[in-house]
């Protein structure tokens, strides 16, 4: 228990855990002031609010899964502290009573900022407190499976990566899978969007308890007892330099060399191209994953050319904005991870130099990704002319398409800029970001409604455009000259 | 030493300061380096060694005074001085997934070495590490003390002109350590400076040429070693006599020698004698001459050193900063 009060303690207690707090509760502040301001434009505006904070909640708790609740026993096996923890005599089931239960009741406190706020929507219309109290149970359901889950693949692999990894694979089986194979469409009922979706929708007549939430609360009970009765046999403390990453290098024999690397700063791009992006075998896999994809979309599409080469199309570019993300968020934080900064910003070059040849090796390593997008167009030339034809016909559309593009810069520019703050889950983190700002964004853009009535017409909606995305470049440019900063202050430590 | 003096400084650090949240750790630090030396810099912890090091690897910038390396200012030529020097962490820096070869030939390649001159440069700093059997082996299968040779020899790819080493020998086995001390002395014979901090002082003491003693961010001495080493007393050089057999007319005949203040007889050392004298006035060889001269069979002559424990002791204070 004293592990478990101490860290209840920290955990509850961290400026981490206020400041998201605040923010959930400034957040939620903002929809439901959004809510009440179009409650004459809408049928059930406190339904809406209800949906938009569900969602939100479920779509944060989704992200907790993929990072904060896997590292529950992995962080103290990356810092090689299990050993010592065991040495004092603790029970197995008193470390993972107090690593994973401290977690699920920080969660837990996150969603209580929900739920007075969650009891205003029955006040707007349009919503029961039955429906209300249904959200909420499922909403803390799902926190407590996903805690247990994550404990589970904590206690099972070596480091929070691998964890994560597996909660990724398991996640999507539930969340992807089902709407891209429609033989395995059933898994759908599991997933907590179907089930928001359900209870959120009108006329509800379902109970607050259903079989979903007893399902999750008995799966996450079973991977509670699973996870302590496997403690013993895979909680070790991690091997020296395991938490460094590099995940995506594939082990090679002795004497396996690479060709040799380019002279000059050019080495680092090759450095990083090998041993941080995956190198050429990844370059090669990448396409065969990215093809399993298409065909798995397209077979039950009816798979012609034109099918292929569109999903192709539609693919590349979401792979391309998360890929170039991930590598974003890789490339200075296994430096530091490493301990090799001091070694790199020791060479004969100005941060600027590396971070461009590091950023050399991300391009070369979205060859393949190119290269699909190519084959795709090749494959489908209607649909690429018929996207460029919009342009023509209708040249306000160039600014709108201005939208994603800055909202990927943005989205990159956190992923390189949480990744030299953050220990881990930077990348995971700067989704959330991106999340976060679209709900803010939708406030605003609600809120400024009346700007676009009065400018009128598609000019309020280019003013709002440009005016969104002068804002996101705005950060980005800002977060990305804070880099070069925080990468010296990390060197000089 | 007085930088001033002596134009082929490796080193010079003029009033350097700096502060870590408001927290003062290095406070007015001068001291030089003379090129081609082997200066040990030594520090209970938190006197500011590695933030000393950091400043003069161009990795951080002081808050004031001047550092330079070779003549060249660590801030304005940074990328100059970074050429000509080679600085090594005082943790273990490695691209662990790479193998010794591919390490050492990435860091070559980074320092504009064409791919036939890598070739020879990789072999010889794996021939002078005494690493040449695994340069196909991963590093992150290699035991500590090879991989801090192999960080030693990523260090030497560019052939730097100073070496600047944190706690090379940290968690080195004596074996690892004797090893690594016989490298750097190699490396000095080779024309190198070596700058190195470390808490093994008594490897210290045989192995460099000069020292500086940081304490609580300020400098308690430097300069060479012999004169920290030394034992003198209160501007009188001390020198200890053994005897073979103990015999109080040869400690009086000494006592006689003009410049001779004192001449003790050590009690927990039958036959041996501490000898004090004015240097000005005498030497060691007069002293000799008159205990020879009185009959006495001496067994050993020499000058009373301090071990480097004691003059560190001695000149920094204990307990934990605060």
């Amino acid at each position: 228990m004293m592990l478990f009060g101490r860290t209840l303690l920290l955990e509850t207690r961290g400026w981490r855990s206020a400041s998201m707090r605040i923010a959930l509760g400034v957040g939620v502040l903002l929809m439901l002031v959004l809510a009440h301001s179009t409650m004459g434009m809408r049928s059930a505006p406190g339904g809406s609010l209800l949906a938009i904070l569900a969602w939100s909640a479920a779509i944060m708790l989704s992200l907790l899964g993929l990072s904060y609740f896997p590292s529950a026993i992995t962080e103290e096996k990356e810092e090689r502290m299990l050993g010592l923890l065991r040495m004092a005599g603790m029970a197995p089931i008193g470390i993972v009573l107090a690593k994973s239960t401290s977690r699920l009741w920080d969660t837990l406190l996150l969603l209580g900022v929900l739920m007075p706020f969650a009891m205003l929507a029955v006040t707007l219309g349009g919503v029961s407190v039955e429906q209300v109290l249904a959200t909420l149970a499922t909403l803390m359901c799902y926190a407590f499976v996903l805690a247990n889950l994550g404990l589970l693949a904590s206690v099972l692999m070596p480091t929070a990566r691998a964890a994560g990894q597996v909660m990724l694979v398991a996640m999507s089986a539930v969340l992807i899978v089902p709407a891209l194979i429609p033989p395995l469409a059933f898994l759908d009922e599991a997933s907590v969007f179907t089930r928001i979706g359900a209870i959120a929708g009108i006329g509800y007549g379902g109970d607050i308890v259903s079989a979903w939430e007893v399902g999750a609360l008995a799966i996450g009970a079973g991977a509670f007892v699973v996870a302590w009765a496997m403690f013993d046999r895979f909680a070790h403390d991690a091997q020296e330099g395991a938490a460094e990453g590099g995940g995506w290098v594939f082990r090679r024999r002795r004497g396996q060399g690479l060709r040799s690397p380019a002279v000059g700063a050019r080495a680092i791009a090759w450095k990083d191209y090998h041993f941080a992006l995956g190198g050429s075998l990844w370059a090669w896999l990448k396409p065969v994953l990215m093809a399993a994809l298409v065909v798995s979309i397209t077979v039950y599409a009816g798979g012609t050319r034109e099918h292929v080469g569109s999903a192709m199309l539609a693919l590349a570019p979401w792979w391309f904005a998360l890929e170039v993300g991930l590598h974003l968020s890789r490339i200075y934080a296994l430096e530091i991870r490493a301990q090799t900064l001091a070694s790199l910003l020791t060479l004969p070059f100005p941060i600027t130099a590396i971070t461009a040849t590091k950023l050399v090796a991300v391009a070369r390593a979205m060859i393949p990704c190119g290269i699909f997008f190519a084959v795709g167009a090749l494959l489908a030339p209607g649909t690429l002319g018929d996207f460029f034809g919009m342009f023509a016909q209708e040249p306000i559309t160039i600014a709108f398409m201005a939208m994603p593009l800055c909202i990927m810069i943005y989205f990159w520019a956190w992923c390189a800029f949480l990744s030299v703050v953050m220990k881990r889950a930077a990348f995971v983190t700067a989704i959330g970001v991106l999340i976060g700002t679209y709900i803010a964004s939708s406030i605003v853009i609600g809120l400024l409604g009346i700007l676009m009535i009065a400018v009128g017409g598609m000019g309020g909606v280019a003013i709002m455009t440009i005016l969104i995305c002068g804002g996101l470049l705005a950060v980005s440019i800002v977060l990305c000259m804070q880099i070069p900063r925080r990468l010296e202050a990390r060197a000089a430590q | 030493m007085d930088p001033a003096a002596n134009g082929s400084m490796a080193i010079e650090v003029d009033r350097l300061s700096h502060a870590f949240r408001g927290r003062a750790a290095l406070s007015q630090v001068s001291f030089a380096v003379a090129a081609g030396s082997l200066h040990g810099f030594v520090g209970p912890n938190g006197a500011g060694k590695t933030t000393t090091l950091k400043v003069l690897s161009t990795l951080l910038a002081p808050r004031a005074g001047t550092a330079r390396v070779f003549g060249m200012d660590v801030r304005r030529d940074a990328a100059d001085v970074r050429r000509r020097i080679g600085y090594m962490p005082d943790h273990f820096s490695m691209y662990r997934q790479m193998s010794v070869a591919e390490y050492l030939d990435f860091f070559a390649a980074a320092y504009g070495q064409s791919r036939a001159q890598r070739d020879k440069t990789v072999g010889d700093v794996l021939a002078l590490t005494d690493m040449t059997g695994r340069r196909g082996d991963f590093i992150r299968g290699l035991s500590r003390g090879m991989q801090q040779r192999v960080s030693l020899a990523r260090v030497l790819v560019h052939d730097p002109d100073l070496l600047l080493l944190d706690e090379p020998a940290s968690g080195l086995d004596p074996r690892a350590r004797i090893e690594l001390m016989d490298i750097l002395r190699e490396l000095k014979r080779m024309g190198k400076t070596v700058f190195i901090s470390s808490h093994i002082l008594s490897e210290l003491g045989d192995l460099c040429d000069s020292c500086t003693i940081l304490d609580r961010g300020q400098v308690r001495f430097s300069g060479e070693m012999k004169d920290l080493l030394r034992g003198d007393r209160d501007g009188l050089a001390a020198y200890a006599l053994t005897l073979v057999v103990a015999d109080e007319a040869v400690a009086q005949a000494i006592r006689a020698v003009p410049g001779v203040s004192a001449v003790e007889a050590d009690a927990d050392s039958a036959g041996r004698y501490r000898i004090a004298f004015d240097r000005a006035a005498c030497d060691g060889s007069a002293i000799l001459a008159a205990a020879l001269a009185a009959g006495g069979k001496v067994g050993d002559f020499r000058e009373d050193v301090r071990h480097l424990n004691d003059a560190f002791m001695a000149l920094t204070q204990a307990g934990v900063r605060a």
